[in-house]
């Protein structure tokens, strides 16, 4: 084989022009992929931020608690197995975004009982209040509660549910001021393009110990318009994947029936049909691999020249930027297979008596 | 040396037909001979070359070259077989164009598995004693029709093959250049090598050990060349 490889090495340097031809039609189409997987990852991200604005795709929460409970987030003493995120992390795997855990807690607040939500991204020692709930204190200073005064810190935008009504605390807050540790609901967000009733289903046979909901965020809108932009990513790398191996099979096609002669002279030299093989089968899968290389770069730039926001997701995306130079050497490979073992089992005389 | 008995060679004709190319060819070619094929266009030359060289099946008989049976070897060890034991010259050449004179003639030794400063060293050699080592990083392309057949030549033996088939090696040159590639053969020939060549000049012929006629696809004459009657 090695015979081959240098057959093939001195073919690509002395006649470049035709394979830098058909590597410039794969670098053109790993360039329009490349560029349209950051740009549609770069949305991913700013659709997926405006998502979780709109609250989980799914909550967990305590077997016992009830659909009106729910409403009116009182949880009452129950709480989650101390396992369930981590079985929910592997439930889930890579379709997880992030997972929110919260621990609700009943505390009276003058003549009414509230619900003070922990969360991890409150401050400790401060408090956000929902809109309705700011709204009836209006602006009565810090708050008193369970022996802690904690500070009033922003009012947090309507949310139309029994947020609204609610007290937003550190999770350390929430759980000091119930007494015990342990939360009572798992927040779950998922990756742009899950759907959600889904990844519901995978939670539910995988028997939490707790209950898996449908968040009310309008997800089937979501669902709707994740699932669009998925497949309309998977089509247009569909086409560009055929575009790709229909441009180096033709070159394979057209450098197999230049190089008929050659190859049945190869045979008669004592070539074994591997090598006949690989003379087109390593050509095309190096012109697939500097083609993709040299488009992946050129599709990176090109994307981040028209959106230099990208450039901070640069690193999240580049294990599937690495991927497209593979991708394109094995679309090569599998292009000029079929025309190299076509190739490869010709009766060479014909060839050698033109 | 190569034993060829009752061999047999039927094609399927483009129209539905067979065309049998060998009826029953039988010879005995052995070590350090020069025979020429000679015969009309269609008469089976070039298939008997061939079937020799291991590179086309016969439909049936066998061919022997030395102690095995060509077509009774697996592919890989034909394979094996044609880069040790058999070198091939064209009528066209075949050069690989996009490598240089050097490098066409140590493609078979690299195919063979030798090591890269072996080959070359192997091949300058034969340059340098055909004459041509000056042209040695010209392209096929490059090279005058009778330079294009040395390289071809040399690259028949930079693998030392017991036989050199040469299918009508002098078909594209000028007289003088068909000459000394002829001379060229009997050098080589009176230093041991065994050499079949076809052609269809009569002339060029004469000039090996011993001719041998094909007509449609059998054995018409076999005799001494001229030379060799001249010098017995």
């Amino acid at each position: 084989m090695s015979g081959a490889r240098w057959l093939a090495v001195r073919e690509l340097r002395a006649r470049p022009s035709r394979a830098a031809l058909a590597a410039a039609v794969v670098a053109s189409a790993t360039a329009l992929g490349a560029g349209m997987e950051l740009l549609a990852r770069s949305r991913e991200v700013a659709a997926g931020a405006r998502v979780d604005g709109m609250g989980a795709a799914i909550r967990i929460v305590p077997p016992g608690v009830g659909g009106s409970a729910l409403a009116r987030l009182d949880f009452g003493d129950a709480l989650l197995p101390s396992d369930a995120a981590r079985r929910v992390a592997e439930t889930l795997g890579h379709d997880l975004r992030a997972l929110h855990a919260r621990r609700v807690v009943m505390q009276r607040l003058g003549d009414r009982r509230v619900p003070f939500v922990g969360e991890a991204t409150v401050r400790g020692g401060t408090v956000e209040l929902g809109p309705a709930l700011a709204s009836r204190l209006q602006d009565a200073g810090p708050l008193q509660v369970g022996g802690r005064v904690l500070e009033v810190g922003r009012t947090r935008e309507p949310a139309g549910n029994a947020e609204d009504a609610a007290a937003h605390v550190s999770l350390e807050t929430a759980q000091a001021l119930a007494g015990t540790t342990g939360v009572n609901e798992l927040q779950v967000f998922l990756r742009a393009g899950v759907r959600p009733a889904e990844a519901r289903a995978r939670l539910e046979t995988a028997r939490l110990g707790a209950r898996v909901l449908a968040a009310n965020r309008g997800e089937v809108a979501d669902e709707g318009i994740q699932g669009a932009l998925a497949r309309a990513r998977r089509l247009a790398q569909g086409v560009l994947a055929v575009i790709v191996v229909l441009g180096l099979a033709v070159a394979a096609h057209l450098d197999a029936a230049e190089r008929r002669v050659e190859a049945a002279t190869l045979v008669a030299l004592g070539a074994v049909p591997g090598t006949v093989l690989w003379t087109l089968v390593g050509r095309s899968l190096a012109i697939g691999a500097a083609g993709g290389l040299l488009g992946t770069a050129a599709g990176a730039a090109l994307a981040i020249g028209s959106e230099p926001a990208l450039l901070q997701t640069l690193r999240a995306s580049w294990p599937a930027l690495a991927l497209a130079p593979l991708v394109t050497a094995l679309l090569g490979a599998a292009a000029a297979g079929p025309v190299a073992i076509a190739m490869a089992r010709r009766d060479p005389v014909a060839a050698l008596q033109e | 040396m190569i034993q060829i008995q009752n061999v047999t060679k039927t094609f399927q004709s483009p129209g539905g037909g067979e065309v049998q190319a060998l009826a029953a060819v039988s010879l005995w070619i052995g070590q350090g001979e020069f025979l020429a094929v000679v015969g009309a266009s269609g008469s089976g030359k070039s298939t008997l070359l061939f079937t020799v060289g291991g590179v086309s099946a016969p439909t049936s008989g066998s061919v022997r070259l030395g102690e095995r049976f060509v077509y009774d070897l697996p592919p890989s060890e034909r394979a094996a077989l044609r880069r040790t034991d058999v070198g091939f010259v064209f009528q066209t050449f075949n050069l690989v164009p996009y490598l240089t004179t050097l490098e066409n003639v140590m493609l078979p030794a690299l195919l063979q598995g030798r090591s890269r400063p072996d080959a070359e060293a192997a091949a300058m050699g034969l340059l340098e004693r055909l004459g041509i080592a000056t042209r040695r990083a010209h392209r096929p392309s490059q090279l005058s029709v009778g330079e294009r057949q040395r390289a071809g030549i040399a690259r028949s033996l930079v693998n030392g093959p017991k036989v050199l088939l040469a299918d009508e090696p002098t078909g594209n040159l000028d007289p003088v250049a068909a000459a000394q590639v002829i001379d060229l053969f009997r050098e080589l020939n009176d230093e041991g090598q065994t050499l079949v060549m076809v052609t269809h000049d009569p002339l060029l012929a004469e000039r090996a050990r011993r001719v041998v006629r094909l007509e449609a696809g059998a054995v018409r004459e076999d005799r001494p060349g001229r030379e060799q009657r001249r010098a017995s």
